[in-house]
C-alpha cells in the first residue's frame, strides 16, 4: 500500500478525537490545577503555588504510609494472584482435567462481576457477627483465635483486602496462562519425558520459558492496575481503620471530595501517574510494546 | 469430550491418583471462587432473619421472593437496569467504531508514524482513571453532557481504547498481507478492503472487544457515580451502592438488587466467554 | 458475510442514534429536582414524600422529580456539579454541610424570603441557627432528631436493673447485661456499643453528646469573635476514659466493634447483640419482624454531670444553579408547612416545627416521639463553621485509644491541641 497517502490517517480520527477529549484535555487541566492552591470552600485563598502542592505531599504524614500500603497491596496481590492463577491454569491444562470451558467460564466470574457488588458481598462475608467466614471458622472450632473483625482491625485489614483483591483478579491470570500453556507444543514435554525429566525439571525447562512472555505482560498490567486501583479499597474500608489501608488513590479521593482540595488532589494523582510512568514505563516498553 | 478419550488419559500407574487429585483440586477451587455468589443468591431468597444472624445457614431454611418484589416495585430498578443495558451496548458500538479503523490502519495500512501512534495509545493505559474524574467532569459539562448517558458512553469508550487496541491489534497484524494486495489489484480502495476482507476475518476479535467493553461499561462505579446523579440517568452499580447506603441493614433487598445486576454479566459471560478468553489471550500471549 | 457485518453495523448505528436521541425532553412544564435521601423502600417517610410531590403537582402543575442519593453520594455530586455551575433545585442537607456549601456558593441566600414567611416563628431559633452562616439564612430547617438511650426493656428487667441515669450506672448496667446466654463460651449479648468509624458520621455525634454531658463542654465555641476549643483537656479525657473503660476494663462493648459505623451499630442492636445504644428515632423502623414492640424503650442518655443530647437538624436549601429558584422555595415552604411536615415525619424522622403538635395529623407516641421531642429542649446543635476535619479527628484519636496506641490522657491532649491549631489556622485566619 502507498505509504504517503494522508487519507490513511483518517482511520485514526475517531480514536484521536476521543483521546484528546477524554484523556489529553482533562490531563492538561489536572497538570495546571496541581500548581494551584485550589480549595473549593476557600475561593479567596486560591492562587499559584508552583510546586507547593508536591512539597506538601512529600511532607504529608500520610504520604509514606500510603506509599507503603500501596506497595504491600500491589506486591502481595500480584505475587499471589500470579501463583494462584498459575496453579489453577496448570490444573485446568492437565490432561486429566474435565469440562475445561465451563470451568474457565465459571472461574472468570469474580473478574466479570462489578467491583461494587463484589466488595459489598465480601464486606458482609467478612463482618464479625453475621459474616459467613467467622461462622465457618467457629464451626471448625477456631472460635476466638480466628473470628475477627477482619476489615476493622489495623492488623488484619490489609491481608483481608489483599485476599479479596486476589479472589477478584486471579481469573485473568488463569485464562491467559492457560492459553500460553496450551500453546506449548506437546512434543517438547514428550521429549523431556523420554529424557526422564521429573515434574519439576519439565516445569523449569519447558513450561517456564513457554509462559515467560505472557507472564510478563499480565504482571505488568496488573502492577499498573493494582497500584492505581481505587474502587476495591474505597468500597471495602475507605482507607480505615486508622488509615491502615489508606493508599494514594483513596487519599486523593478524600482530599478532593471530603476536603475539596482540588489542587492538592490533582498533585497526588499526577505523582501517581509519574511514578507509574517512570517505574513501569521501561518494563512496559520492553515487554508490552515490543509485541506491537 | 468423549468418555473414551478420558479413559485413554489413564496410561500409567498412579494416574488414577493424579486424576482424582486434579478433579478434587478443581472442585475445591470452584467452591472457593463461587462461594460469594452462592451467598449473594441465597441471601436474596432468604427472609432477613436468616441473614442477620449468628447462626450459619448453608442453605435458605425458607424461600421468599419478597426481596425481588420490593426491589422492583419501589426501587425503580427496571428503568435503571435499562439504563445500564443502553450505556453498555452503546459503549460496545462506539468502541468498535473507534477502534476497528485504527487497528486496521496500524495493522494493515501502516502509514508513517504507526509505531509511534501505537506506542502512544498503549501508554495511555498507565493513566489512573481517578486522576481524570474532576477535569473530565468539567469538560463534559462544557459539552452539556452531564447527567446524560452519552457522558458515560464516550468516557468508557475512551478508557477501553488502549486495552482493546492491544487485543484487536494482534488480530490485524496476523492478517496475511497478500489478501490486501490482491484486493487493491481488483480495484478496492482501502476502506472497501476493510469492510470486505478485514472485518469478516477479525470477527472473533471484534466479539472480544465487544465483550470487554460491555463488561467495563457494565461494571464501572467511579465515573457512573460522578457523572450521573439523577435517577433517570443512573446505572446499576451506582444504584446498588446507593442501596447499601440508604437501605442499611436491608441485606435481603440489597442482595436481590445485586443479583439482578450480576445475572446479565453471568449470561453475557457464559455466552461470549469463548471470544473474551481468546481475545484476552491474543492480547497477552504473543499474537 | 461482508454484507451481514455491514448491515449489522448499520443497524447498530441507527439504533444507537435513536436510543441516544430518545432521551431528550420537550415539555414547557416547570420541573424541579429535589435531591434527598428519603427512600420509599426503607422508610415510610420516603413514601409520604413521594405522595406529597404528587399532590403538589396536582395543586400547581409543577412536577417534582425525586432524586434519592445517600448523603455521601449527594455531597460529592453537589460539589462536582457545582464546579460546573450545575445542580438540583432543592437540596436536602446535613446541618454540618451548610457552612461548606455556602463557602462553595452552592446554595442560595434566602434570608429575606424566610423572614417574611408567616411560619418563620414556628421554628425554634436553634434550628434556624443551623441554617445560618454569618447572619444570613441559607435553608429551611426540616427534620430534627435528638439522641437518647435506646435499651432492651426485657433484658434490663431480667437482670433486675434500673434504667441507668449516669455514666457510673451506664457502666454498671452494661457490665451486668454482657452475658453468654447459651453457655458456649462466647458472649452473645454485649451491654453497650458505640461508633468509632473513620467515616466519622455517627461517631462524632455520640462523642459530642458525651462531651456535652461533662459540664456542658462543647467541641468549639465562639469567644470574642474567634473560634476556640469549647472543652478542656480534663473534660475530653473523661470522655476518652469512658470509651476505654467500657472497652477494656468492663469489657461490656464487643471487642470487634472498633471501627463500627451506624451501618453496623443499628443492625447489631436490632438483631439483639447489643442491649443499649445511643440512637435516634429511626431505630424504631429497624425493628425486625417478630420482636415485641414493648421490649424496646427509650430514656434520657446517661450523663456525667449534666444531661445532654445532640439535636441533629437537617436543612433544605435552594440550589444556587437552579433555573426555578422561586418555584423551588415556594415548594419547600409548602412541603414544610405545619401539616405536611407532620405527614412526612410519621416514621423515622421528627418535625422541627414547634407547632407540629397542634396539627390534626399529629399522633402522640409516648415511648418514641415524646421522649425525643422532650429532649429537644436541651439539645445542642453544631456550630456553623466547617467541622469535617474536627469530626474526623475525634474518631482518629478515639481509634488511637481503642487500639491502645495512646492513653486517654494522651489522646485528650492531642485532640485539644489539634482543635486549637485547626481553628487558628483554618477558621480564624
Amino acid at each position: 500500500m502507498k505509504k504517503n497517502d494522508y487519507t490513511q490517517y483518517l482511520y485514526f480520527a475517531p480514536v484521536f478525537v476521543l483521546i484528546v477529549l477524554i484523556f489529553i484535555f482533562p490531563l492538561c487541566y489536572s497538570v495546571i490545577l496541581s500548581f494551584f492552591e485550589w480549595n473549593l470552600t476557600k475561593p479567596k485563598q486560591r492562587g499559584f503555588v508552583g510546586f507547593g502542592n508536591f512539597v506538601e505531599l512529600f511532607h504529608d504524614p500520610l504520604f509514606l504510609p500510603c506509599l507503603g500500603h500501596g506497595l504491600v497491596f500491589t506486591v502481595f496481590s500480584v505475587v499471589f494472584e500470579y501463583l494462584v492463577g498459575l496453579v489453577i491454569a496448570l490444573a485446568i491444562n492437565s490432561r486429566f482435567a474435565v469440562c475445561k470451558n465451563v470451568n474457565k467460564a465459571l472461574l472468570m466470574l469474580p473478574w466479570a462481576v462489578p467491583i461494587a457488588i463484589n466488595s459489598m458481598v465480601w464486606k458482609f462475608m467478612l463482618s464479625p457477627n453475621y459474616g459467613y467466614l467467622n461462622q465457618i471458622f467457629e464451626l471448625m472450632g477456631f472460635s476466638g483465635s480466628l473470628t475477627k473483625n477482619w476489615l476493622g482491625e489495623v492488623s488484619t485489614v490489609m491481608p483481608a483486602i489483599i485476599v479479596v483483591n486476589i479472589w477478584r483478579s486471579f481469573p485473568f491470570y488463569t485464562i491467559v496462562l492457560t492459553a500460553a500453556l496450551m500453546a506449548i507444543p506437546k512434543e517438547m514435554y514428550e521429549a523431556a519425558e523420554v529424557d526422564g525429566a521429573s515434574f519439576f525439571q519439565k516445569f523449569r525447562a519447558v513450561t517456564m520459558p513457554g509462559i515467560a512472555s505472557s507472564s510478563a505482560v499480565i504482571i505488568i498490567f496488573h502492577i499498573i492496575w493494582t497500584f492505581t486501583n481505587f474502587d476495591v479499597i474505597y468500597l471495602l474500608t475507605a482507607g480505615g481503620p486508622l488509615n491502615a489501608s489508606e493508599v494514594l488513590p483513596t487519599l486523593m479521593y478524600r482530599e478532593a471530595f471530603t476536603h475539596f482540595n482540588m489542587g492538592y488532589s490533582s498533585a497526588i494523582g499526577l505523582f501517581l501517574f509519574v511514578i507509574m510512568f517512570v517505574l513501569m514505563g521501561p518494563l512496559y516498553t520492553k515487554f508490552v510494546l515490543k509485541e506491537q | 469430550m468423549g468418555k473414551g478419550r478420558n479413559k485413554n488419559k489413564i496410561r500409567h500407574r498412579g494416574d488414577h491418583l493424579r486424576f482424582a487429585g486434579i478433579i478434587l483440586f478443581n472442585l475445591v477451587a470452584l467452591c472457593i471462587v463461587l462461594f460469594p455468589f452462592y451467598w449473594l443468591i441465597t441471601a436474596s431468597l432468604k427472609p432477613d432473619k436468616y441473614i442477620i444472624t449468628r447462626t450459619f445457614y448453608p442453605y435458605p431454611p425458607e424461600v421468599t421472593f419478597d426481596h425481588f418484589v420490593t426491589v422492583f416495585t419501589f426501587g425503580n430498578l427496571l428503568q435503571i437496569f435499562m439504563n445500564s443495558v443502553k450505556v453498555s451496548l452503546l459503549t460496545v458500538i462506539f468502541s468498535l467504531i473507534a477502534i476497528v479503523p485504527a487497528a486496521y490502519a496500524l495493522g494493515v495500512l501502516k502509514p508513517k508514524g504507526s509505531r509511534f501512534i501505537s506506542r502512544f495509545i498503549l501508554s495511555l493505559q498507565m493513566l489512573p482513571g481517578i486522576l481524570l474524574v474532576i477535569p473530565l467532569y468539567m469538560t463534559l459539562q462544557k459539552l452539556g453532557l452531564i447527567n446524560t448517558h452519552m457522558s458515560l458512553i464516550i468516557s468508557y469508550t475512551t478508557f477501553t481504547i488502549p486495552f482493546c487496541f492491544l487485543m484487536l491489534g494482534s488480530y490485524y497484524s496476523a492478517l496475511p498481507k497478500e489478501l490486501f494486495e490482491s484486493a487493491r489489484m481488483d480495484g478496492c480502495n482501502s476502506f472497501q478492503a476493510l469492510l470486505k476482507i478485514a472485518l469478516p476475518l477479525t470477527l472473533p476479535g471484534m466479539m472480544t472487544t465487544a465483550s470487554y467493553s460491555f463488561l467495563q461499561a457494565w461494571n464501572d462505579f467511579l465515573y457512573a457515580n460522578t457523572f450521573t446523579s439523577t435517577q433517570k440517568a443512573r446505572t446499576l452499580t451506582v444504584e446498588v451502592i446507593r442501596l447499601v447506603g440508604t437501605w442499611g441493614n436491608k441485606w435481603g433487598d440489597l442482595a436481590a438488587g445485586a443479583t439482578v445486576t450480576v445475572i446479565p454479566v453471568i449470561v453475557v459471560f457464559l455466552l461470549a466467554n469463548k471470544y473474551i478468553i481468546s481475545g484476552l489471550t491474543a492480547g497477552a500471549v504473543k499474537g | 458475510m461482508t454484507k451481514k457485518v455491514v448491515a449489522l453495523l448499520a443497524i447498530g448505528l441507527l439504533g444507537a442514534m435513536l436510543f441516544a436521541g430518545g432521551s431528550g425532553e420537550s415539555s414547557s412544564q416547570v420541573s424541579l429536582i429535589y435531591q434527598n435521601e428519603f427512600d420509599p423502600v426503607t422508610s415510610g417517610d420516603g413514601v409520604a414524600h413521594e405522595e406529597k410531590y404528587a399532590e403538589y403537582e396536582e395543586l400547581t402543575g409543577i412536577h417534582v422529580e425525586h432524586n434519592i442519593l445517600t448523603y455521601d453520594q449527594s455531597k460529592q455530586t453537589l460539589v462536582v456539579s457545582g464546579q460546573a455551575q450545575e445542580g438540583p433545585d432543592c437540596i436536602h442537607m446535613l446541618g454540618e454541610w451548610v457552612p461548606d456549601m455556602v463557602a462553595m456558593g452552592l446554595i442560595e441566600d434566602i434570608t429575606d424570603e424566610v423572614k417574611a414567611w408567616e411560619d418563620y416563628d414556628k421554628f425554634p431559633q436553634s434550628t434556624w441557627d443551623v441554617a445560618t452562616v454569618d447572619g444570613r439564612i441559607y435553608g429551611i430547617p426540616s427534620v430534627a432528631s435528638t439522641r437518647v438511650l435506646v435499651y432492651r426493656e426485657d433484658l434490663l428487667q431480667a437482670a433486675g436493673l434500673e434504667v441507668p441515669e449516669t455514666w457510673e450506672e451506664l457502666r454498671e448496667a452494661a457490665k451486668a447485661l454482657t452475658q453468654d446466654v447459651d453457655g458456649d463460651g462466647t458472649i452473645d449479648i454485649y451491654g453497650f456499643a458505640f461508633c468509632s468509624s473513620s467515616k466519622a458520621v455517627r461517631g462524632p455525634q455520640e462523642f459530642a453528646v458525651l462531651l456535652n454531658s461533662v459540664d456542658k463542654a462543647e467541641l468549639v465555641v465562639e469567644k470574642d469573635g474567634k473560634w476556640v476549643p469549647g472543652f478542656t483537656v480534663d473534660q475530653v479525657e473523661k470522655v476518652f476514659q469512658l470509651y476505654y473503660d467500657m472497652m477494656f476494663v468492663d469489657k461490656s462493648v464487643p471487642p470487634y466493634s472498633i471501627g463500627w459505623e451506624w451501618e453496623e451499630l443499628d443492625p447489631n442492636f436490632a438483631s439483639g447483640t447489643i442491649a443499649m445504644v445511643q440512637d435516634g428515632s429511626w431505630i424504631q423502623q429497624r425493628m425486625p419482624d417478630g420482636v415485641k414492640p414493648e421490649t424496646w424503650k427509650t430514656a434520657d442518655f446517661p450523663y456525667y454531670s449534666t444531661p445532654a443530647t445532640y439535636m441533629e437538624v437537617k436543612v433544605e436549601g435552594v440550589g444556587a444553579f437552579s433555573e426555578h429558584k422561586e418555584e423551588a422555595l415556594d415548594f419547600l415552604m409548602w412541603l414544610y408547612n405545619r401539616d405536611n411536615m407532620v405527614a412526612i415525619t410519621q416514621t423515622d424522622n421528627l418535625p422541627s416545627r414547634s407547632d407540629s403538635v397542634e396539627s390534626p395529623l399529629w399522633v402522640a407516641d409516648p415511648v418514641w416521639k415524646d421522649e425525643f421531642v422532650e429532649n429537644a429542649q436541651y439539645g445542642f446543635t453544631i456550630p456553623s463553621i466547617p467541622m469535617v476535619s474536627i469530626f474526623e479527628q475525634t474518631m482518629a484519636f478515639l481509634q488511637e485509644v481503642l487500639y491502645e496506641r495512646m492513653t486517654p490522657r494522651e489522646a485528650a491532649e492531642g485532640f485539644h491541641a489539634f482543635v486549637a491549631e485547626y481553628l487558628d489556622t483554618e477558621v480564624n485566619a
